[in-house]
């Protein structure tokens, strides 16, 4: 029997490691897999860079700000009409009972 | 007919051989080489891209035959009103966005984010002219 990770796989991969004069920068990244058998689907999004500088290894996180700001409007568009509406019945139901 | 049939088929196997080997070429681009640039370096500075990768593909193919009633008695009995046909197709799409630079220099490491100030904007516009509308029913 198939199971669901033969379809979808998400996994944290890092990169061949690339050297420069002062440090050694492995990049890391995070892939979303989606078989079909006849098709897939990958997304695939960098998260860290591991930057190593003699015996230190720092780990660098990368941010999508682009994401974050859609995400936050898209949120904000379906938080702020329910606020309003919570509001607007609270004030209409106050004024009913004065 | 089962021998155009069969010959039908046997054709559409390396096609679909084929496009099996690519579906399955998508999935070996889920390496970090994929998502970071190569160094460019500039003097002393090195600099990296990196950037978010989507993709999708899919292919679809299938093929039938059939019998029908024939011109005459004699083509009937000959089995030759008959046809057979196949077909495929496949469609597939690829987006990259960068998503920040990593920046190398002698004095350290730095993370800059690349902010797509227009996919902003068009989220932006979008939920308002939705939240308007929204607002509208609510007063109806």
């Amino acid at each position: 029997m198939a199971n669901l990770t033969d379809f979808i796989e998400w996994k944290t991969v890092q990169g061949t490691a690339v050297s420069t004069p002062h440090h050694t920068l492995i990049p890391e990244s995070q892939a979303l897999i989606i078989r079909f058998p006849y098709g897939g689907f990958v997304w695939q999004r960098p998260t860290a860079v591991l930057v190593q500088k003699g015996e230190q290894t720092q780990r660098h996180p990368i941010t999508d700000v682009t994401r974050l700001a859609t995400w936050s409007v898209l949120a904000a568009s379906l938080l702020l009409p329910l606020l309003l509406r919570l509001i607007l019945n609270k004030s209409t139901e106050n004024l009913i009972t004065e | 007919m089962s021998e155009n049939f069969n010959k039908l088929i046997v054709e559409s196997v390396p096609d679909q051989k084929a496009a099996n080997e690519l579906i399955s070429r998508l999935f070996d681009v889920t390496r970090p080489d994929a998502v970071f640039s190569q160094p460019v370096t500039v003097g002393d500075h090195t600099i990296i891209t990196a950037s978010e990768y989507t993709a999708g593909m899919g292919v679809g193919y299938g093929g039938g035959g059939g019998t029908g009633p024939g011109v005459d008695e004699e083509a009937n009995k000959a089995n030759e009103a008959s046809g057979f046909g196949g077909g495929g197709g496949g469609g597939g799409t690829t987006m990259a966005r960068p998503v920040a630079t990593i920046i190398v220099s002698p004095s350290g490491v730095r993370v800059e984010p690349i902010v797509d100030v227009t996919k902003i904007a068009i989220t932006m516009f979008t939920a308002l002219g939705a939240m308007a509308m929204a607002l509208r029913k609510m007063k109806a």
